[in-house]
Order: C-alpha cells, then sequence, then structure tokens
C-alpha cells in the first residue's frame, strides 16, 4: 500500500498537480505512513523523473516550474510531520538567488529546481537580491553552498561584492560559493574567487556535489 | 562609387527582398543595438540616462555622430511600457532597470489594468519626445523606435516564472492577458508611427531559451499577427526582434509578415537566410559579449561569417544580436562599424 502512495506522490510531481501533491501528502500523513519515506521514495523520485524529461528535451520549462511547485506543496505538509530525531537526508544545503540589479529570473530558478531533485535543500531568495539578503540566510539555514546567477555584464560585478561581504560577515569558510549565468565564465569565477562555476543546470548539480564532496 | 547614406542602404535592403530590383550597395548596411552603453559618451550615470528622456537623446546623438550607423535605433529599456501600465521599478545608478514590482502578481488586477496612453502615462511621453528630437538631427539615416512586444509586457506583468506556470495551468488567462498587452504595443507603435519613425517590436522571451515552439504558435504568434495586420491595413510595415535561440520558429516569426526580422547571436543565421528569402528583411546577428572582448579578432570573424552567409538575392543588414553590454567601451563600438566599412565594401 505504501508504494501505491509513493508512486501517486511521484505522478503528482511529474504531472507537476501541486493540488493532488498536496491531498496525497495529507493522506499519507493520516494512514500513518513514514512522511521520510514518502519523500524519498515519492516526491523524491518524481523531481527526479521530471529533471530527466527536461533534460531529453520531452519536458520544457513550464513543465519543471510546476513539478518543483507540486514537490513544495508536498513537502510543506510532510517535513514538519518528519519524527523528532528523523532527518531529512540532504546531499547540502544552498542558498540560491540572482544578483542585485537583475531580473533574469529562469536561469537560477532550474538550477534551483535540479538541485532540489538531486537531493539539495534549495532556498530560493528570488531575483534582484543585495548581497546582505543572501548573507541573512545562510545564517539562518545554516548553509554550506551558496548560488550567485548574473545574467548581465553589469550585474556580474555583484558576484565580487557577495564574495567580500561573506567573507566581511565571517561566512566564507563556511560556503562553498559557485557563480553562473550566460556572461560569467570560468576565468571569471576564479578571477572573483568563487568555488565554481558552471555552464548549466545540470553542471551546477555535478559542480555542487564536488564541492562539498558528495558522493554522486 | 560615392559613399551612401543610411537611408540609402537601408532602402535597398528593401527593394532587395521586396522586388526584383537589384540596387547597388557600396557596402553591408549595418547598425548596432546602443542605448544605455551611450552614457558614456555624455558623462550621465545609466539611472540618469534611463530616467531623463533628454539625456538619453543626447546619448543616442552622441552615438550618431560617432558612429554613424545606418539606422538610428532608439533602444531605452524594455520596461517603459510596463513602467506606464503599473508595474514598480527601481534605477540603479550603474546598471539597467529592474522591476521590483509586477503588477499581476495577483492575477485577478488584470481586469483593472488601462491600456497606457503614450502621450501621457509614465516614460513614454519623454521616449517620444526623445525620438522627435534625435529625428530632427538624424537626416542621413532612419530612425526606428523599439517597442516591447506583447510577450515581453506579458511576462514583465505577470513575472516570467509565473506566467510559463500559467501556460499550462490557465492557458485562457494568457490569452487575455495577451489581448491586452497587444494594445499597449499597437499604441506605441501608432504613436511613433506618427512621429515618422520606424516601428518595430522587441520580444527577448519569445525564443527557445524560455518556450516551446508550441507554446509560440499557441500564446503568441496569434498576437504577432494581429499587430502586423493591423498595421498592414494601414500600409506601416513592423519589425520584429527576438533574443535568443529562435531557429524552431523562424518560419513561424516570418508567417507573422514582418517586413523585417531581427535574430540574436542564437539563432543561425543560415537558417534565418532561408526562412526570410524575398519575404522579409534579414538582421542579425554578431554576439554582443564581442563588444567585451580583448581584441577586435574575433568580431572580425564573426562579422566575416555573417557577410558569408548572409544572401546576395534578398536584403540583409548586419547587426548586433542583441543589445550592446552597457559598459562596452565606445572604442570597442567602434571596432563594430569600422569593420562592417572594411569587411562589407562590396566592389
Ligand atoms: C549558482 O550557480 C549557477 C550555475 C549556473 C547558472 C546559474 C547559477 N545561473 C544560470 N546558470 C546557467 O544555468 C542555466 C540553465 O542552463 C542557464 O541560465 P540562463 O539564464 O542562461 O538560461 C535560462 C534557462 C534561459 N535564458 C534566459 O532566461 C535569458 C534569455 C534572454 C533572451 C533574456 C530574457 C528572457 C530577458 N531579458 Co535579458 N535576456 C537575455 C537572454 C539571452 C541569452 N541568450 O541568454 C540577456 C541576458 N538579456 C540582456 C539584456 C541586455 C537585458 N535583458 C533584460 C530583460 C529581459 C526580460 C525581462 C525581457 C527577460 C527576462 C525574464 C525574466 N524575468 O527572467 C534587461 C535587463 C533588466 C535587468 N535589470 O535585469 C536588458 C538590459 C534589456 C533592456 N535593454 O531592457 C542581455 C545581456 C547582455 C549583457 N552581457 O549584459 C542578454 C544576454 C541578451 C543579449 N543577447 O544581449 C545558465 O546560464
Amino acid at each position: 500500500m505504501s508504494q501505491e502512495m509513493f508512486d501517486k506522490l511521484a505522478q503528482a510531481v511529474i504531472d507537476g498537480e501541486s493540488e493532488d501533491a498536496e491531498a496525497l501528502a495529507k493522506q499519507a500523513l493520516e494512514q500513518k505512513l513514514d512522511p521520510l519515506a514518502c519523500i524519498t521514495n515519492g516526491l523524491t523520485v518524481g523531481i527526479q523523473k521530471t529533471g530527466e524529461l527536461f533534460a531529453s528535451g520531452e519536458y520544457y520549462l513550464p513543465e519543471l516550474i510546476i513539478g518543483a511547485d507540486a514537490m513544495k506543496a508536498a513537502m510543506q505538509i510532510l517535513e514538519p510531520a518528519l519524527l523528532s530525531g528523523q532527518e531529512r537526508e540532504v546531499t547540502g544545503t544552498i542558498v540560491i538567488g540572482t544578483v542585485e540589479g537583475d531580473l533574469h529570473e529562469i536561469g537560477k530558478t532550474l538550477v534551483g529546481t535540479m538541485m532540489t531533485a538531486n537531493g539539495f535543500r534549495v532556498i530560493d531568495l528570488g531575483t534582484d537580491i543585495p548581497s546582505a539578503d543572501f548573507i541573512d540566510a545562510v545564517k539562518e539555514s545554516g548553509a554550506n553552498l551558496v548560488g550567485a546567477s548574473a545574467l548581465l555584464t553589469t550585474t556580474m560585478l555583484q558576484q565580487e561584492k557577495l564574495i567580500s561581504s561573506l567573507k566581511d560577515a565571517g561566512l566564507r569558510e563556511q560556503v562553498k560559493v559557485m557563480v553562473g549565468g550566460a556572461p560569467v565564465t570560468a576565468s571569471y569565477a576564479k578571477q572573483i574567487g568563487a568555488d565554481g562555476y558552471a555552464e548549466d543546470a545540470i553542471s551546477a548539480v555535478d559542480l555542487a556535489m564536488r564541492l562539498i564532496d558528495a558522493p554522486a | 562609387m560615392t559613399s551612401m547614406t543610411g537611408k540609402q542602404r537601408i532602402s535597398a535592403a528593401f527593394k532587395k527582398t521586396f522586388s526584383d530590383a537589384d540596387p547597388e550597395l557600396d557596402r553591408v548596411p549595418a547598425y548596432m543595438f546602443s542605448g544605455a552603453c551611450n552614457s558614456q559618451l555624455v558623462g550621465s550615470t545609466i539611472g540618469e540616462l534611463m530616467q531623463d528622456g533628454q539625456i538619453f537623446a543626447k546619448g543616442q546623438l552622441a552615438a550618431y555622430e560617432r558612429y554613424k550607423p545606418d539606422i538610428m535605433l532608439m533602444m531605452w529599456d524594455l520596461n517603459v511600457d510596463l513602467e506606464a501600465i503599473g508595474n514598480e521599478i527601481r534605477f540603479p545608478d550603474d546598471s539597467m532597470p529592474v522591476i521590483t514590482k509586477e503588477i499581476l502578481e495577483d492575477k485577478g488586477k488584470l481586469s483593472s489594468l488601462q491600456v497606457p496612453d503614450p502621450k501621457k502615462d509614465g516614460r513614454l511621453p519623454a521616449y517620444l519626445d526623445a525620438c522627435i528630437e534625435v529625428k530632427k538631427h538624424v537626416t542621413d539615416s532612419p530612425v526606428s523606435g523599439v517597442i516591447a512586444g506583447p510577450w515581453t509586457i506579458a511576462m514583465g506583468l505577470r513575472g516570467a516564472a509565473n506566467l510559463l506556470r500559467d501556460s499550462i495551468k490557465d492557458p485562457e488567462y494568457i490569452h487575455e492577458l495577451m489581448e491586452f498587452c497587444i494594445q499597449a504595443t499597437i499604441n506605441s507603435t501608432q504613436a511613433l508611427s506618427e512621429i515618422g519613425v520606424g516601428v518595430g517590436y522587441s520580444e527577448a522571451p519569445a525564443s527557445m531559451d524560455l518556450i516551446s515552439p508550441k507554446m509560440y504558435r499557441e500564446f503568441v504568434f496569434p498576437y504577432h499577427k494581429k499587430i502586423v495586420d493591423h498595421f498592414k491595413e494601414k500600409k506601416i510595415g513592423v519589425g520584429l526582434h527576438v533574443c535568443g535561440n529562435a531557429d524552431a520558429i523562424l518560419d513561424d516569426l516570418v508567417a507573422t509578415g514582418v517586413s523585417n526580422l531581427s535574430v540574436d547571436s542564437g539563432s543561425d543565421l543560415a537558417l534565418a537566410v532561408e526562412a526570410t528569402r524575398g519575404k522579409a528583411v534579414l538582421i542579425g546577428n554578431v554576439p554582443t559579449e564581442l563588444f567585451l572582448a580583448e581584441s577586435a579578432e574575433e568580431m572580425r570573424q564573426s562579422i566575416q561569417n555573417c557577410i558569408h552567409v548572409a544572401p546576395n538575392d534578398s536584403g540583409y543588414i548586419l547587426a548586433t544580436g542583441c543589445e550592446v553590454p552597457a559598459i562596452a567601451p565606445p572604442k570597442k563600438v567602434d571596432w563594430f562599424m569600422d569593420l562592417a566599412e572594411e569587411l562589407g565594401a562590396y566592389n
């Protein structure tokens, strides 16, 4: 019976049905199913499949976005129900956002979704995010990764500013910083002292795994 | 052959596309999309140039003097309509304007929105005045306006991720929204054509970087066609620019009936040549990042390649794929027109 529920949860994510996902999560708790297993064997399987469909070109961005929405909707029900001492195993925690002055939203969202699909806890701050907000989020979440996206040549400079602000706040040792976005290059990333650069969402996941020494 | 004016070169490109005539050209017609980066020519910040139409006009005139493009494109920013409709915008000193509030974050507000009046609302009047001012001084080259296209407006009002969600969850809403947005694009286009400025609209987010070809056909194409048809009746040709990779929809873009199509460096110029031949003047597509390169070598190769691929039997205008980055040094913008001159000469 639990496998049936896991499959339904996964399917709700693949279909991007937030309301179904939320209702199923509630139902699962009523049936006294293990919330952690629902996440691991249901939602995560669904978002992974969604990511694969996107990578293979079958899904476009909209399907990916609503898949992530459905996952989030069910997580909001399941996470608070995790037993004390029982923790969702996360690959790592990343605070991600598009830097100040930049409103390009999609690349950052896509990276965040692929990270979620690969077991990361993702705190997506949105767009036009000042360094100070990144720092607050790192402090609050205890993240071990920071991801900064910039799509304009003028706003790339904010990635450098973010790194120095992290240093000033005494957080630079705690986090690995990854940067990306169309005009950003590996050599620029190196020059500003970032820990890594990724060209697209899939390599961003690989990079994050490498940076925190997570088993692939 | 003595040197031609921008107007003569552009007119020749249109004749090549739309008639059997094969007028002579001294060199490939060429221009760049520049606006923000001209703040460097007039010693203002980007923020000042974006908020003051007169500084913008001064920047464009300085750019015309220095670079002598064959079309003087009035590239301000794509938020002008959005702001007039109700989005809130912040103007950083040293970077491009940013949307701080999307008016349709709450989608229910659509019914209360007003189509902006270009003579009254937001920065639209300042934009028109800047166009009038520039047209007064630029007599050798056509002056052309840049208007946000309906999909760009829709995305700006609703937010990018939200609009993509709607495409699956509430497609009817997108159609309603697009009906509203084309009114804004049509009004701005109308106002610009009344002052004798060329008209074209820009659709940054209509390419396959963000949407599928199927989405383009369902949510965008019908509205592009409506705009073009509206102006065809008035015998006004409109142009279209699409950022990013539009390879899969090139035939659709041409089928809207636009008189010129400008493609970004993400699109394949050879495919665009096939799609536009005899149907629309093709414009493109030198990558804008080359305006930040160490040397002019890559830009030289890119321009050479464009000229090599572009048709001789149908109209073509060499241009940047998109806007020159705001912090591109003027010296590197010089490269572009110098190279067009050097490599584009027809013997
Ligand atoms: C943390 O670690 C990581 C790791 C990897 C990371 C990462 C972080 N972040 C991204 N990645 C990487 O992984 C992602 C997934 O594979 C990838 O993300 P991308 O974001 O690259 O890819 C997305 C999945 C899809 N791609 C996109 O979403 C961007 C596509 C293009 C066409 C684009 C769009 C759609 C838009 N735009 Co804008 N826009 C362009 C873009 C052209 C292009 N070819 O990139 C670009 C970025 N825009 C540009 C410009 C100039 C502008 N735009 C502007 C506005 C817009 C729209 C609002 C119309 C819209 C954005 C909608 C939105 N809310 O997101 C303005 C800027 C406003 C501002 N202050 O930010 C404006 C200034 C235009 C104007 N004059 O008003 C150009 C920048 C030039 C430059 N070098 O400075 C541009 C390259 C177009 C061009 N060809 O010239 C990778 O880069």
